[in-house]
C-alpha cells in the first residue's frame, strides 16, 4: 500500500513537471534566412552576416535563428538557393541582393509558404504586387526622381550618365525615371554612357570623360570598388564638378578608390547621415567595435528588417500570413534604426538624405 | 549495513558491484579525458608547427620581392624596358609616385587594372601604409587592390628621391595556399586584420569572413566552426611580415577518430565488465543467494514439523553451504521430531482427558438430568440438583473450550457454512442474556441494520463467538448498557459489535486480551473463566474469515467488533417454536427395544434411568446392557433390539466394530430389524462426527448426553411419540435492585453475616448452602440470589450486600 502511495505521488510529480515545462518552456526558435553574398569575402555579404549575429548576441532571447543563403548576387541561383532552405523549413527570409536576384524569385513569394523582407532591390517590377514579399526601403522610380530633383538645383546643363548594364533591373528602370524626372525639370542635358562597372578600363572612357561636363552620375549598385576608380577618372578631368552615385554605393570602398574625388562626391542615402543620426551612428560603432570594420548601409535594413520579424515572433505570430498581417496592421512600425511605414502592398516611400561630406561619413 | 538497516544478500552485493562499476566508470573516464587532452594538444601543437613553417616559407618568398624592388628602384630609367621588367615577376603592378601619392607613371599593370596616370592612392588602408613607407620596411597589409578589386598586397620603396609601389603577385601565394591546403589536409587562409578572408587554400569552403574576436584564442578541440559540411579547428596567427592572419582549419576528424576509438574503447570494456559482473552476480545468486533464500523459505515448514514438510535437496556446489544445510537439517529433523512427539502427546493427552472427564460427567449430568425429571423433589433438593448440574455444565464448557482451542491449533476446526436466519440468531444471541442483564439491573439492547434475513455462514461459531462476547460484557459490566449491534457494512458483509459501559481495559492490556489463559486485571479480579474465551473467539472469527478488535477506555467501556462475508441467500426464515419439555412417552405404542452398550455401568445407568423414567404403564421402551461390543453383537442377534446406544470406546471390541458388524448382519438378513444405532462418544477430539457415522452409526451425541438430543434421535428415528408439559414453567416475577437489598436487610443478621464472609472469601459452596437455607420464606430474592451463585456473579453479591446495610440503618 505505502509502495503504490509512493508510486502515484511519483507518477503525479512526474506528471506536473511534465505540465509545468511545457507551460514554462521557451517558444521554440524560428529558423531566418539572410539571402546574400555571403562568400564575397569582401564587405558585401559578410556585412549582413555580422548584422545579424550582432543582432542575435545583442537580442539573446529572441526567437530569430539565422541560416545563411548564398545567392552569391546571381540571379540564376537566387530561387534555387531559397527553394532549398524552403525546403529545410525556412519560412522567413531576409535579402541584401539586386533587383536582378529579386525579380528572379520573387514567385516563391507569391503565397504564405513564405514570407521575404528585401533591403536592396528597389526595381519598380517588385512595386505595387499584393504577395509576401516586403520592402524597406524605397523603390528606384521615387530615387531616381529624388536624385534628378536633387540634380537640378546644381549649377551646370551637361551630365555624364554612366549607366551599369550588369544590373539591368535596377538601372534600366531607374535611368528611365532619372531622365523623365531631370527632363521635365527642363535644364540639363543628359550624356548617356551604359558600361559593364567590373570592366571599367581607364583608357577607353578617358577621352568620353574628357568632353566637357559640369556633373557625373554613375547610376550603379552592388557596392563596386571601380566606382570610385571611375569618379578618381572624372575628377581627374573635372576636378570641379560633382559627382553623384546611387545609395547602393554607400561603401567604405568607395572611400578607398575614389582618392581626392571623395570631396566631390554626393551619396544619396535612404538614411541620414550617422552624424545627424545618433542611433545609427551608435550601431556603427557597435558594428565596428565588434567586427572590427565599417558595414556597408544594407546592413542598417537587415537591422531594421529582423527587428521587425522580431517583434511579430514575440507576439505569437510564427506564420508567414500571420506575420505578414502583422507589419500590415500597423501604419508605422518603430525601429531602433528608425520607423517602417508600409503601404498595402508591402513598399514603403522613404525621404532622402544626399551627403556631401562622404569623407567623414565613412571614415 | 547496520547502520542503513538490514538488507537482503542479494541487494547488498548488487549494491557493491554497482558501486564498484560506477568507480571504474569514473576512472576511465577521467583516464581517457586525459589521454585525449593529451593527445589533442599534441596534434594541435603538430598543426602550429606547420603554420610556422608556411610563416617562414611566405617570408622568404616575400624578402625575395623587397630584394626585387630594390633592384628595380637601382635601375636607370633607361634601362627599364617591357623586356627588363618582364623579369620583376613578383609584381603585377609597378608605378613611380608623386608626393601626393598620385600615380606619376606606371612601368607594369594588370590587364584589367583600372589604376591610370593621375591616379591618386589617397584613400583608405594603402594610403595609410604610403605614408609610413621609409620608417620600416614592411609589405602593406593585404587588401583589395585599387586595380581589379582582387587581395593584394603593395610594397613601397624610397629610392633616389623617388617613391616606388609594386602590388605582389599573389599567384604563387594562391598557388602555395592551395597545393599545401590540399596535402595536407588543412586548409590555410589569409586574412585580413578586419576578418575578411582574402585568400583561401580551399574556396569551396565558401568562408568569406572570420570572426578574430571569437577564434583568436588558443585553439580547442571543443570549439570548432562547421564549413563545407565539415568541423574545423581555426587556429589564427598574428599579422606577419606578409601583412596578414594566417588561418589554419584543422579538421577535427582525426581527434574526432581517436575520441571516437578511444570511447569504444571505453564502452567496450565497460560492456564487457558488466557483462562480467552481471554473469558473476548471476552465478553467485543461483549458486548461493537463491538457495539460501529458498532454505529459508522453507524452514518455517521445518520448524513447524509438518509431515508433508520436505527437506531441500542438498544439491550445493559448495561445500560450505552443504554442510550448514546438513548440520541444520539435523538439527530441524530432531526438532521437528520432537515437536511431533509432543504434538502427539497432546492430542493423546486431550483425547484421554476429554475422555476421561466426560465419562464421570456423563454419569453425574445424566442423573441431574434424571433426578430433575422427578416431580417428587422438594425445593432444597431441586436446587441442590440444580448446583450439580451447572457445576458439571461448567466444568463441560471448560472441557469444550479447551478441547476447541486444541481444534484451532491443530487446524482439525473447519468452517461449516450453511444458509441461516442472521436476524434470529442475533435475537437469540440476546435473549440468551436478557433475563440475566435483567437481574443485574443492565440495559441489554440490540441494534440491527439493513440486515439481510438469511445468509450464508456458520451460524454455530457466529453463535458461539457472540455468546462468548456478550458474557463477557455482561460480567465486566456492573452498571449500564450491553449492546449488541449488528449492521451491513458492505454488500456481502456484516460488522458485529458488543459494546459496553463496564470498567473497560487498560491499554497496555489489550495486546495480550488475545492470548490463551491470559486474563486482564479486570478478568482477574472477577471470579470465574479461564483466559480461554476471547483468544477463543478470535480465533473463531478468523477462521470465519473476519479479525476481532478491541478498543477500551478504561472506567467507561469496551468495544469488541469484527466483520465477516456472510452472503446473503434465498430460504425461509426459522421460526425458534420453543416446545414444552417431554414428560414422558406417550403410552399405547408398540414396544421398543433398546440397547445400551458401554463398558461402565456409570454410564449405562443415567442412560437408562432417564429412558425409563419416560416409560408409561405398560412400558414401552425394554432395555438391555451389554459391557462391549462383542456382547452387543451377541444381544443384537438375540434380541433384535430397535435402538442401540453405542459406546465407541470399549475394551474386547470397539463401539465401531461392533456397529459394522450389526449393520453386516442387519444387510444380511433383510427380514431383521432395521436397528437405529446411536453413537455416544467422550472422545469428541478424536472421534469426529463424520468418522462416526462412516462406520455405519445413525446419530451421532456427545457424552455428557443431553436428554432432549436424545428424545429428539427417538422421536425422529424411532418415531416414538412423547408426552410435552402443557406449558413452560413461569419465570420469576423480577425484582429491583432496592427491593431485593431491602428483602436481604429483613433476613436474619447471622445469616447475612455468613453470607458476607463467604462472599469476601469466594466461597461459592458456601453461598450456594446459604441460599438453599433461605427456603420457600422469600422466593423471589432466593431465586435471584441462585442465579447469581449460578453465574458466580461475586460482584453482584457484594453490591447487593452493601445495598442491604444501607437499608439496615433505616426505620423500619
Amino acid at each position: 500500500m505505502k509502495k503504490r502511495v509512493l508510486w502515484a505521488a511519483l507518477l503525479v510529480v512526474v506528471a506536473a513537471s511534465l505540465l509545468l515545462w511545457r507551460a514554462l518552456r521557451p517558444p521554440p526558435p524560428i529558423p531566418v534566412g539572410v539571402v546574400g553574398w555571403l562568400a564575397a569575402a569582401a564587405v558585401v555579404g559578410s556585412s549582413e552576416m555580422n548584422a545579424a549575429d550582432l543582432f542575435r548576441e545583442e537580442h539573446p532571447r529572441s526567437r530569430i535563428r539565422v541560416r545563411p543563403v548564398d545567392d552569391q548576387w546571381q540571379p540564376e541561383k537566387t530561387a534555387p538557393a531559397i527553394a532549398a532552405a524552403m525546403s529545410e523549413g525556412v519560412r522567413f527570409f531576409v535579402s541584401t541582393h539586386p533587383s536582378n536576384c529579386a525579380v528572379a524569385s520573387i514567385h516563391l513569394f507569391a503565397d504564405p509558404r513564405a514570407l521575404l523582407i528585401n533591403t536592396a532591390s528597389t526595381s519598380p517590377a517588385l512595386t505595387g504586387q499584393d504577395d509576401y514579399f516586403f520592402r524597406i526601403v524605397a523603390d528606384a522610380v521615387q530615387e531616381q526622381r529624388a536624385i534628378a530633383r536633387y540634380v537640378d538645383r546644381l549649377p551646370g546643363t551637361r551630365i555624364l550618365v554612366l549607366q551599369d548594364e550588369s544590373n539591368l533591373p535596377y538601372t534600366d528602370p531607374a535611368f528611365q525615371a532619372f531622365a523623365t524626372e531631370l527632363h521635365s525639370l527642363g535644364r540639363w542635358q543628359i550624356v548617356h554612357r551604359p558600361l559593364m562597372v567590373p570592366k571599367f578600363k581607364p583608357d577607353e572612357f578617358a577621352p568620353i570623360m574628357a568632353q566637357p561636363y559640369d556633373a557625373l552620375y554613375i547610376l550603379a549598385g552592388s557596392f563596386q570598388a571601380a566606382i570610385g576608380n571611375m569618379a578618381q577618372l572624372f575628377h581627374h578631368l573635372h576636378p570641379a564638378a560633382p559627382i553623384l552615385l546611387t545609395p547602393w554605393a554607400r561603401s567604405p570602398a568607395i572611400l578607398e578608390t575614389a582618392g581626392p574625388a571623395i570631396e566631390r562626391i554626393i551619396l544619396p542615402s535612404q538614411y541620414p547621415s550617422r552624424h545627424d543620426d545618433p542611433a545609427i551612428d551608435a550601431y556603427f560603432r557597435r558594428f565596428h567595435a565588434r567586427f572590427g570594420y565599417e558595414p556597408h548601409a544594407m546592413t542598417i535594413g537587415v537591422w531594421q528588417a529582423l527587428e521587425l520579424l522580431d517583434q511579430a515572433f514575440s507576439r505569437g505570430y510564427d506564420t508567414p500570413a500571420k506575420v505578414k498581417q502583422y507589419l500590415l496592421s500597423a501604419p508605422t512600425h518603430q525601429t531602433s534604426l528608425g520607423p517602417i511605414a508600409f503601404d498595402a502592398t508591402g513598399d514603403v516611400s522613404r525621404t532622402f538624405y544626399f551627403i556631401q561630406d562622404l569623407q567623414k561619413e565613412l571614415q | 549495513m547496520t547502520l542503513f538497516g538490514r538488507t537482503t544478500f542479494w541487494r547488498y552485493t548488487l549494491f557493491l558491484e554497482i558501486g564498484s562499476l560506477t568507480l571504474t566508470t569514473a576512472i576511465l573516464f577521467v583516464a581517457v579525458w586525459f589521454t585525449l587532452a593529451g593527445m589533442n594538444g599534441k596534434y594541435l601543437d603538430l598543426r602550429r608547427a606547420d603554420a610556422a613553417r608556411v610563416h617562414l616559407f611566405l617570408a622568404s618568398h616575400l624578402d625575395a620581392a623587397r630584394e626585387s624592388l630594390a633592384a628595380f628602384a637601382a635601375l636607370p630609367e633607361g634601362e627599364r624596358s617591357p623586356a627588363v621588367l618582364n623579369l620583376f615577376s613578383a609584381f603585377s603592378d609597378i608605378y613611380q609616385l608623386d608626393s601626393r601619392l598620385g600615380v606619376q607613371r606606371i612601368y607594369k599593370a594588370a590587364s584589367d587594372s583600372k589604376v591610370f596616370v593621375g591616379y591618386a592612392f589617397s584613400g583608405g588602408k594603402l594610403a595609410g601604409y604610403l605614408a609610413s613607407v621609409g620608417t620600416h620596411n614592411d609589405l602593406s597589409e593585404i587588401m583589395r587592390g585599387h586595380e581589379d578589386d582582387a587581395p593584394s598586397v603593395y610594397f613601397a620603396i624610397r629610392a633616389a628621391g623617388q617613391l616606388y609601389l609594386g602590388r605582389l603577385d599573389l599567384s604563387y601565394v594562391q598557388n602555395f595556399l592551395t597545393q599545401f591546403s590540399r596535402f595536407s589536409g588543412t586548409p590555410l587562409m589569409l586574412v585580413a586584420s578586419d576578418g575578411f578572408v582574402m585568400l583561401s587554400g580551399d574556396p569551396a569552403l565558401h568562408i568569406a569572413t572570420v570572426d578574430l574576436k571569437r577564434w583568436q584564442e588558443t585553439p580547442n578541440p571543443h570549439r570548432t566552426l562547421s564549413a563545407g559540411g565539415r568541423r574545423w579547428i581555426p587556429m589564427i596567427s598574428g599579422v606577419d611580415t606578409i601583412g596578414a592572419k594566417i588561418a589554419i582549419l584543422i579538421p577535427t576528424e582525426l581527434l574526432d577518430s581517436q575520441r571516437n576509438a578511444l570511447l569504444i574503447l571505453l564502452a567496450a570494456f565497460m560492456g564487457g565488465l558488466i557483462l562480467l559482473v552481471v554473469i558473476r552476480h548471476r552465478r553467485i545468486n543461483r549458486l548461493i543467494v537463491e538457495p539460501i533464500v529458498s532454505f529459508a523459505a522453507k524452514m518455517p515448514v521445518l520448524e513447524q514439523g509438518l509431515p508433508s514438510s520436505t527437506p531441500p535437496a542438498n544439491t550445493y556446489q559448495f561445500e560450505e553451504l552443504a554442510s550448514i544445510q546438513s548440520r541444520i537439517l539435523e538439527a530441524m529433523t530432531q526438532a521437528r521430531d520432537a515437536a511431533q512427539s509432543a504434538s502427539q502427546a497432546k492430542s493423546e493427552f486431550l483425547a484421554n482427558m476429554s475422555h476421561e472427564i466426560r465419562t464421570p460427567l456423563n454419569a453425574i449430568l445424566g442423573f441431574a438430568q434424571v433426578l430433575s425429571r422427578d416431580p417428587q423433589l422438594n425445593l432444597t433438593q431441586r436446587e441442590s440438583l440444580c448446583t450439580i448440574k451447572r457445576s458439571g455444565e461448567h466444568l463441560l464448557n471448560l472441557i469444550n473450550d479447551i478441547l476447541d482451542m486444541a481444534k484451532i491449533e491443530a487446524g482439525r476446526m473447519a468452517v461449516k457454512t450453511a444458509p441461516f436466519d442472521l436476524i434470529a440468531l442475533v435475537a437469540e444471541s440476546q435473549a440468551f442474556f436478557s433475563q440475566r442483564a435483567h437481574e443485574r439491573g443492565l440495559v441489554l439492547t440490540g441494534e440491527t441494520s439493513m440486515l439481510p434475513r438469511m445468509v450464508s455462514g456458520d451460524a454455530v461459531k457466529l453463535r458461539q463467538v457472540l455468546i462468548n462476547l456478550l458474557g463477557n460484557a455482561m460480567k465486566f459490566t456492573t452498571a449500564g448498557t450491553v449492546t449488541l449491534r449488528v449492521e451491513a457494512a458492505a454488500a456481502e458483509t456484516i460488522a458485529f459489535s458488543i459494546i459496553d459501559t463496564g470498567v473497560g481495559i487498560a491499554p497496555q492490556e489489550i495486546e495480550r486480551l488475545f492470548k490463551p489463559f491470559g486474563q486482564t486485571a479486570s478478568g482477574r479480579e472477577a471470579t470465574g473463566g479461564t483466559g480461554l474465551g476471547l483468544a477463543l473467539s478470535q480465533q473463531l472469527v478468523h477462521l470465519m474469515g473476519g479479525e476481532l478488535r478491541a478498543q477500551s477506555t478504561p472506567g467507561q467501556g469496551s468495544r469488541f467488533s469484527f466483520t465477516l462475508v456472510l452472503p446473503p441467500t434465498a430460504g425461509e426464515a426459522t421460526v425458534d417454536l420453543t416446545e414444552p419439555p417431554i414428560v414422558g412417552l406417550a403410552p399405547g405404542q408398540p414396544v421398543c427395544r433398546v440397547l445400551i452398550v458401554d463398558d461402565l455401568p456409570d454410564n449405562r445407568a443415567p442412560l437408562r434411568a432417564l429412558l425409563t423414567g419416560l416409560n408409561p404403564q405398560p412400558p414401552v421402551l425394554e432395555f438391555q446392557e451389554a459391557a462391549d461390543g462383542a456382547a452387543a453383537v451377541a444381544v443384537w442377534e438375540r434380541w433384535q433390539p430397535q435402538v442401540v446406544f453405542m459406546d465407541m470406546r470399549m475394551p474386547v471390541m470397539s463401539g465401531e466394530e461392533a456397529t459394522r458388524r450389526i449393520k453386516a448382519l442387519m444387510a444380511a438378513r433383510p427380514q431383521t430389524v432395521r436397528s437405529t444405532i446411536v453413537a455416544l462418544t467422550a472422545s469428541v477430539f478424536t472421534d469426529s462426527r463424520d468418522e462416526v457415522l462412516a462406520c455405519g452409526c445413525d446419530e451421532f451425541a456427545c457424552k455428557p448426553f443431553r436428554a432432549e438430543e436424545l428424545f429428539a434421535i427417538l422421536e425422529r428415528r424411532v418415531g416414538l411419540r412423547f408426552m410435552r408439559a402443557s406449558a413452560p414453567p413461569a419465570a420469576a416475577l423480577p425484582l429491583s435492585d432496592e427491593q431485593l437489598a431491602e428483602r436481604l436487610a429483613a433476613l436474619p443478621a447471622g445469616w447475612r453475616a455468613a453470607l458476607r464472609e463467604a462472599v469476601n472469601l469466594g466461597d461459592f459452596g458456601r453461598i450456594g448452602t446459604l441460599v438453599t437455607q433461605l427456603g420457600q420464606d422469600d422466593s423471589g430474592l432466593r431465586t435471584v440470589l441462585a442465579q447469581w451463585a449460578y453465574d458466580f456473579d461475586l460482584d453482584a453479591f457484594a453490591a447487593l450486600i452493601g445495598r442491604a446495610d444501607g437499608f439496615e440503618g433505616l426505620p423500619s
